[in-house]
Order: C-alpha cells, then structure tokens, then sequence
C-alpha cells in the first residue's frame, strides 16, 4: 500500500499529519508532504486512519 | 504592426527533399498573435498539390507513429505514440483536441501554424481521430485569438464533408495553465479550464473514452506522417526578442534543422546575439549564450546537456538586462499565473518569486539574510525543493526550474560568489 495526495482537493487542513505523523509532514504552509514509498507493515494502521481522517478525500491509498 | 519579413527568405540547399512548413521566417511584432502581413494562408488544394494526400490506413499511421519517435512539441516531449496507443486501448468514441491555447507569451508557432497551415494540422488531427476511433475532433483556442480562430473555422469550412467527425471549436479562457493538458481534458468534458489531479499518469482523462490533447505543432507533425513525409527533420522555434522583461517585441517563427546552432538561427531571425537565453518558456531552463551559441537545435543534445527545447522557445536576454531580475519578472509572472488550486503552487509561487527578487535587488544584503530565515522565507533551494512536484500539474515545476537555472547561469555573475552557496 502507497500514500498520495491530490493536490487540487487538498485544503491543507493537516488532519492527517496527526493521524500518521511518522508517513506525513506538513510544509511550512501546513499541506502534506507524504512519503510515497510502500507503507511499512506498522505503519497500515496508521495510514488507512489518515485517509479516513481527511475530509476532503484528498488523501488516498493505492495498490491495497 | 505586423511584418513580414521577406529579406530572409530561407534558401539553404541543405533542406532539399526534406518536406518544409513555412518557407521563410514569420516575425509576429508586438505582443499580438495578428497574421503576418503578407503570409498567406495555405488553402487545401495549395496543400494537397504541396503536400499530396493521407494515404495510410488508420493501422499504418499508428505504426507509423510508433517507429517515427515523434515527441509532443508542447514541451513535455512525450513520445506520441504513448497517448496514441493508450487512446486506442481506451477504446472508440473519445476525442482528439487541437490544443491551440498558446500560453507563452514568447510563443507564437501553434499561432503560426492554425493560421497559415490548418490543413496540416487537421490532416493530423482526423488521422488520430480515425486510429482511435473518436468521436469528435474539439479545437482548443484562446478566445482572444481572432485572427487564429477566423482562419481555422474557414479551414474547417473549406473541407466540410470531408472530415469524417463533428468538430466542435471550444474558447479557452486567457492565462497560462488553460493550455495544460489536463484542464483541456477537463473543459472538454464540460468542466472547469483548470488542471486537474489524475491518478493514472498514462490515462490523464480517466475512466471511459480518450481525451487525447496534443499542441498544433504535435497535430502539424502527425500530419505529415499521415501523408507520408518525415515528421522530424524540422522543428518550429519561436526566437522572442523583449524591451523589457517579458513584454516581447517580435517574436519569429523559425523551422529550423538538426543541424542548426542558436547562433545561426538568431542570425537568421536578424535578432541581435544575446548573452543568455532561457530556452523552452517561462518554465524553460536558463543557458549563457557562452554555453548554448553553438549548440545544435536538437532535442536530443540540449537533453544530453540538461537543456530542454519546451515549447521551442528562445527567449534572448539582450546585452545590458539583469538575468536575474529578468527571473524574478518571470517567477513573478508564473506564480500569479497559478490556477490557485495546489497549495504548494498557491503560497510557494509568490514566496519562490519574492526569494529571486529579493537576491536580485538587495545583492549582498539579500543574501545575508538569506541564510538566517529558516524554511519559511528565503532559501531558495530549500524552497524549490517544497515546491517541486507537489501540484497537479507541472506549472509549479517549471519554476523551480527556471529560478534553479537562472541562480546557476547568473548567481555568480551578480554577487561575484555562488549564492546557494552548496
């Protein structure tokens, strides 16, 4: 499973920086910068709570 | 007023046997896309007698295409057999677009073209429209653009019955990210002008039938594969002269060889020798004209050299102007051209462009300075790497670029030592 944001939707809210802070860091204009590389087995959990955290479905998992 | 500038007529023996475009410079003067003064539009019987007729089924174009490694001259330079196979994988009853929204403002060869040779462009277009099966060709121009649009409609006219898909002409809004692919794709589906996120780089429209965009010149090119010519041997090249940053004064179409330096074709454009150009657009990359004068104009080279040909502009920083205020005007220009959807190109762009300005006014100050903010403010390579891609499209990528290349070539020039200091 891979991270990636889209850009357009993305508001910049940071909801999922707290939910997954080791996967996410926020710019300093608080928008996600999201390690894309393949999630790490302790990190599932995490990240699937980041892409239910976002309001704005911004945030989405791939190749699940 | 317009020109045209019939001193320089190209008579090299060179290009003998080799299927030209134009056969002499076309000077755009001013900052308007008005047909030269003298240029005549091609009408289709001129360039069926030119030029001869489409003659390939739809199997062979795209064969054709596949072995002609024809890249898309829009500036990303993506070979166009990609979004040829992918459309016809996608099945019948997409559309192809001409996409004739030029937002360079140093550019003025799709201009060019759609005016003075819409048949090519169109033989182009509806051989793509009959090897993926589509449904409709949709042309793609600046509501502004009069003159381009009066001359394609006439076209479109002049060949009516004969063109075996409904074609649509759509108005694009003004501005620079309305020509990007994925806000054509977005437009022609009945949306906003405006880039869109796509999660399947090879399938930029999504689910369903194709929206395959490629620029006029791209369209031009397929053209002559369908009628059997190389669609390769040339390119067209915009030689843009200013006054001052970014308000262009004479732009030339060039079709120029493989074998031709920047030298040579400045020469030709009768534009004065520069001491830079920033090759490709806004978003191009910046070369001293130490470095670029006798290059050969060839994508292959410039790419072997970190160079890139872009949208084939060659904008000439003239003796006496700044290069780096130069790249702040245009990393000025860029960030308010933002479709103001990405964050990272919302609050970057501006922050990129006050960073170079900031170093290319303040001097040593500036850059003092510079090293103290923090990521916040200025350090320009900590900021280009926030911007970089980050955003739906690559405007915000294009940018960084510039700024990077422009800190490179004239960072030392200016401040007599290296700025970003690595």
């Amino acid at each position: 499973m891979k991270l990636a944001v889209d850009p357009v939707a993305c508001d910049g809210l940071g909801m999922c920086a707290h939910q997954a802070p080791d996967l996410i860091a926020l710019d300093p204009w608080g928008y996600p910068i999201v390690d894309t590389g393949d999630i790490p087995q302790d990190q599932l959990t995490p990240a699937r709570r980041a892409v239910r955290a976002c309001p704005k479905r911004a945030l989405y998992a791939t190749g699940e | 007023m317009t020109t045209y500038d019939l001193e320089s007529l190209n008579t090299s023996s060179a290009l003998f046997g080799v299927q030209r475009i134009f056969n002499a410079p076309l000077v755009y003067a001013g900052s308007h896309s008005e047909v030269p003064l003298g240029a005549e539009a091609e009408g289709l019987r001129i360039h069926r007698v030119q030029r001869g007729i489409p003659l390939l089924s739809p199997a062979a174009f795209a064969e054709a295409v596949n072995t002609s490694e024809l890249t898309g001259r829009g500036g990303a330079h993506i070979p166009a057999t990609w979004k040829l196979t992918a459309a016809m994988e996608a099945g019948p009853g997409g559309t192809v677009v001409v996409n004739g929204a030029e937002g360079e403002l140093g550019s003025a060869k799709d201009a060019a073209l759609l005016q003075l040779r819409p048949h090519l462009v169109l033989d182009g277009a509806i051989a793509v429209a009959e090897a993926i099966g589509a449904a409709e060709i949709v042309l793609w121009v600046h509501e502004s653009s009069t003159a381009t649009r009066s001359r394609l409609v006439d076209a479109v006219r002049e060949r009516r019955g004969e063109i075996p898909v409904p074609v649509r002409l759509l108005l694009a809004p003004e501005g620079y990210v309305g020509g990007e692919a994925s806000a054509v794709i977005s437009a022609v589906r009945g949306g906003p002008a405006l880039p869109r996120h796509s999660r399947d780089r090879a399938r930029p429209w999504g689910e369903g039938p194709a929206v395959l965009v490629h620029n006029a010149e791209t369209h031009a090119r397929l053209g002559l594969i369908a009628l059997g010519h190389d669609p390769t041997a040339t390119s067209l090249v915009t030689v843009a002269e200013s006054s001052a940053p970014l308000h262009f004064t004479r732009r030339t179409v060039m079709e120029v060889t493989r074998e031709q330096t920047f030298r040579e074709v400045v020469a030709a454009a009768g534009a004065m020798p520069p001491t830079a150009v920033l090759l490709g657009g806004m978003g191009g990359i910046w070369a001293s004209w130490r470095d670029a004068a006798d290059l050969p104009i060839d994508a292959d080279v410039l790419r072997a050299r970190g160079l890139t040909l872009g949208a084939g502009i060659v904008h000439l920083l003239p003796a006496g102007r700044d290069g780096l205020v130069e790249a702040a005007a245009i990393a000025d220009r860029l960030a308010a051209e933002s479709a103001r959807q990405c964050g990272p190109c919302v609050f970057g762009l501006p922050a990129l462009a006050e960073a170079v300005s900031a170093i290319a006014q303040g001097g040593a100050h500036a850059r003092e300075r510079s090293r103290v903010s923090g990521p916040r403010g200025r350090d320009i390579a900590s900021l280009t790497d926030l911007i970089a891609g980050r955003g739906a499209c690559r405007h915000p990528d294009g940018a960084t670029r510039m700024v990077l290349s422009a800190m490179e070539v004239f960072g030392r020039d200016v401040h007599g030592q290296e700025v970003l200091g690595r």
